[in-house]
């Protein structure tokens, strides 16, 4: 008792130093020291690794320390609070293990010894890229590309990219254990060479880009299997030199900037019925908006006007059957989409108080949002289908109605046309919070992620899937769910894509255990759930019949 | 001269074709041989495929036909730097020459120029690599005229490697900028709850924080340097406070460090209610502060901390 006295009274001494002297660094008062303290081993040779930088992080104090020669740490000042851990090692995975995150919670004094965080090593790729003559290409551009779940669709998204050296030769380093795509073209560089002939009139050829081993789309491609800590070597590719052609036409309206970085540009793209975020082939504008494509082969492709992956014009279906293609007309259709917002019950409907934003549905163009600065309004969208998502500070509020032209919407997608589909949005007190506690049959004491997914999507909501950490006490909690029957799981692996898939969803949903949230639920209304792992089995025959 | 003209007359009977309307050789800017199995590209200002074709084995090129019009033309073979006519290499030089089929120009010699290879490590002190890092190579006249990636900046892979391909002979020092992380700025406190106590930091080849201490590096057509390791350094890191005093202020004072790599480190101060203000883990050097309203503050924390700081109005004539 004595001891702590003194202890306080120090403290203060010290604090008024501080103020005295502007200098202040407050040590932590003894009896609220709390230590974490563990080892990293490698998640494939269970060897302890040394130098490894753990970062525990989202409480008042950020803390970092290395792992010593013996692959030990031990943090023995941290303040109480949350914190989740990380590592900042370029080759290794920055989450431990193969889960979405590991989150620790320290009360006052709490010593958390003996904790053994796994570092998942990270892969490479690597190979040469050689012309059609079999010469190696300089600076040649290389490409990763992962096929992920986006809602209802498979997406193909751009991981890394990088330029091969003057051997040809390409290294992709850093890549999370998955499986991926390697595509690789020829850049045209400054000099702006997409195209070459054997003289004026000639037929025009390029190296075609190309997927691994040999494919023109993404559908034929060999995805790359990677597992923890794997490089593979040898991954070369031979791009063939093919006649091309051309797609030509005009853009209305013509974009007034064809030059920043931030210009617009057209696209050409396989249309193989897979998205893409990537430009495969890149037009020129002239400067009354009329465009050409150069460098294509024979296929069929969707031509539109994008700036970045923000789509501005339809897409245009377009077949090339060995000749040029002219006279293409995109037209770019934009619109400022206004929205109105009511607090339920409230005379303030303070704008600032809420932001909405409008995802494309397929997830592939840009979200566009509501701005201080022009309230209620969403400026630059295009037609078409849509999410929205909407956010407020008044966290016991929830989006009870969305009304578009008037008419309740009860689908999480919308469609958009014009500006005179108007929306409006009714917000309305009464979300829950929902804890629980979920210990892991073997003890596993980190790095579990807990999933509460709404029977039926309300739209309007900020997250199609809510997602907690669970502590090493085995406790979660998630703030602000909007009432509903949801259905609870825990999982290994979380995966958002995969888990925002409705029909995914519809495969495992027997296995979570519902949980009705009440509607208006008073202020300060918790809930406690019990939920169930996820089986193995289960995951994996849904992910089979996802994948047929 | 003769002897060039010789040569193209022979090598237009070997090609088997009428007169060129383009023609001439490549040779090695260092030997002064003929460089065969050159791709030689002609490309018109305005959009359109660029028209190729190959130097023989005795260096010579000839383009047959080509229309009227502006053109550049491009030179690359496995082994030896791009070459441009007329104009350089280089982004940035963007001139064109003219054709007039029933004009015939005089031959052209374009010189190659080998390529230096100059690869390398960046690791620790412990020899340890260090992924991640950018590496500048820096000219004659310090600065380079204009930075790209690939040629005069580099970056290493989880090995620690960068390799430098498309650098001009030359005479280059290395500077090998770490990446900058988030417990580098942000008050991280270490496994004992203390302020960071160092840091690394932009190190010159071999093993220098500053300019002074670096080793050139001379790079010569057709050789490979091997054996370069930047040892990164790290430097203990200091702290500055004090107040703001006799005006309003907001939440924040800014301090600005002009780092050796030509990039400024700012850190936004976190200004307490009264005025005081406390910041630890700040790099040696020497910082200018500002606040909106008061006189920027020179502020020289490259061998001490500094106490007691105090940021004024800026005084103005009456």
């Amino acid at each position: 008792m004595h001891s702590r006295q003194g202890s306080s009274q120090s403290r203060l001494l010290l604090l008024l130093a501080c103020l005295a002297s502007t200098q202040c660094l407050v040590p932590l008062a003894a009896e609220n020291r709390c230590t974490v303290a563990g080892t990293v081993v490698d998640s494939v040779s269970g060897t302890l690794l040394r130098k490894i930088n753990i970062v525990l992080s989202g409480g008042r104090t950020p803390y970092t320390a290395a792992t010593n020669a013996a692959g030990e740490f031990s943090f023995d000042a941290v303040e109480p609070g949350n914190y989740r851990i990380t590592f900042e090692n370029a080759g290794y995975r920055s989450d431990p293990g193969n889960q979405a995150s590991v989150l620790i919670h320290l009360d006052r004094g709490q010593k958390l010894n003996g904790l053994v965080l796994t570092a998942v090593e990270l892969d490479t790729i690597s190979g040469t890229i050689f012309d059609a003559g079999g010469e190696p290409i300089v600076e040649a551009a290389v490409h990763v590309l992962r096929v992920k779940w986006w809602h209802g669709r498979r997406v193909g998204v751009e991981v890394k990219s990088v330029l091969t050296d003057d051997l040809g030769r390409y290294q992709i380093d850093s890549l999370e254990p998955g499986d991926y795509c390697i595509r690789a073209g020829k850049t045209s560089g400054w000099f702006n060479m997409s195209t070459v002939s054997d003289g004026p009139g000639q037929p025009e050829m390029a190296e075609v880009p190309i997927f691994y081993p040999h494919a023109v789309t993404i559908a034929g491609a060999s995805p790359l299997h990677m597992k923890a800590g794997q490089g593979i070597a040898g991954i070369d590719l031979r791009l063939p030199m093919e006649r091309t052609f051309h797609v030509r036409g005009t853009v209305f309206p013509s974009p007034t900037d064809t030059f920043t970085n931030k210009a617009p540009f057209v696209k050409a793209t396989h249309d193989d019925g897979g998205v893409k975020d990537w430009a495969e082939f890149v037009g020129q504008f002239g400067s009354d908006g009329s465009f050409d494509i150069a460098g294509i082969p024979n296929g069929n492709y969707l031509v539109q006007e994008v700036r970045g992956r923000e789509p501005l014009s339809d897409p245009v279906r377009v077949s090339i059957d060995s000749g040029d293609v002219s006279g293409i007309r995109l037209t770019v259709t934009r619109f400022d989409a206004t929205i109105k917002a009511s607090f339920e019950g409230e005379v303030s409907h303070d704008p600032s108080k809420w932001v909405a934003r409008l995802e494309p549905a397929d997830r592939t163009g840009p979200i566009l949002s509501t701005w201080p600065n022009r309230p209620g309004v969403i400026s630059n969208v295009s037609p078409g289908r849509y999410i929205l998502e909407v956010s407020t500070n008044e966290i016991a509020y929830y989006v009870k109605k969305l009304l578009v032209r008037g008419k309740e919407i009860t689908n999480w997608e919308f469609e958009l046309n014009n500006a005179d589909d108007q929306l409006e949005i009714v917000l309305a007190k009464g979300t829950s919070t929902v804890t629980g506690t979920f210990v892991w049959p073997d003890a596993r004491p980190t790095g579990v992620s807990v999933i509460l997914v709404p029977e039926r999507p309300r739209p309007g909501d900020f997250a199609m899937v809510h997602r907690a950490d669970i502590d090493q006490r085995g406790e979660f909690v998630f703030g602000s769910v909007p009432p509903g029957r949801h259905r609870s799981f825990v999982v290994t692996d979380y995966d958002e894509g995969l888990w925002e898939n409705r029909d995914f969803f519809g495969l495992v949903a027997d296995q979570g255990v519902a949980v009705e949230l009440p509607v208006d639920a008073a202020d300060n209304t918790v809930v406690r759930i019990k939920p169930a792992l996820l089986p193995a089995a289960v995951l994996d025959r849904a992910m089979a019949q996802m994948t047929k | 001269m003769k002897y060039l003209l010789a040569l193209l007359v022979i090598a237009r009977a070997a090609f088997g074709q009428q007169p060129c309307t383009l023609d001439g050789r490549v040779i090695d800017q260092t030997t002064g041989r003929p460089v065969a199995k050159v791709h030689l590209f002609v490309m018109p200002e305005r959009l359109g495929p660029a028209i190729r074709t190959n130097t023989n084995e005795q260096g010579v090129f000839c383009f047959a036909r080509l229309d009227a019009g502006s053109y550049r033309l491009l030179a690359q073979r496995g082994g030896y730097l791009d070459a441009a006519y007329p104009g350089t290499r280089l982004p940035g030089s963007y001139v064109t020459f003219k054709i007039d089929p029933s004009n015939h120009a005089a031959p052209l010699t374009l010189k190659m120029v080998q390529r230096s290879i100059l690869p390398g490590r960046v690791v620790d002190a412990d020899g340890d690599p260090i992924a991640g890092a950018e590496v500048d190579a820096i000219g004659p006249d310090g600065e380079p005229a204009m930075r790209r990636m690939p040629g005069n900046i580099a970056a290493t892979d989880t090995r620690g490697v960068f390799r430098f391909y498309d650098l001009d002979p030359g005479t280059y020092r290395l500077l090998a900028v770490p990446r900058l992380e988030a417990r580098s700025l942000v008050g991280y406190r270490d496994s004992h709850g203390q302020p960071l106590p160092q840091r690394a930091v932009d190190t010159y080849y071999p093993n220098s924080p500053s300019g002074e201490g670096a080793a050139p590096i001379v790079l010569t057509p057709g050789h490979e340097i091997t054996g370069i390791d930047i040892t990164v350094q790290s430097v203990g890191l200091r702290h500055v406070s004090g107040r703001v005093v006799g005006m309003p202020f907001g939440k924040y004072l800014l301090a600005d460090l002009k780092r050796p790599s030509g990039g400024v480190e700012g850190r936004a101060i976190q200004l307490r209610e009264d005025g005081t203000f406390y910041q630890d883990g700040l790099l040696p050097g020497l910082y200018t502060f500002r606040l909106s309203g008061a006189a920027d503050r020179t502020v020289d924390l490259t061998v001490r901390d500094v106490d007691g700081l105090v940021i004024e109005p800026l005084k103005t004539d009456k």
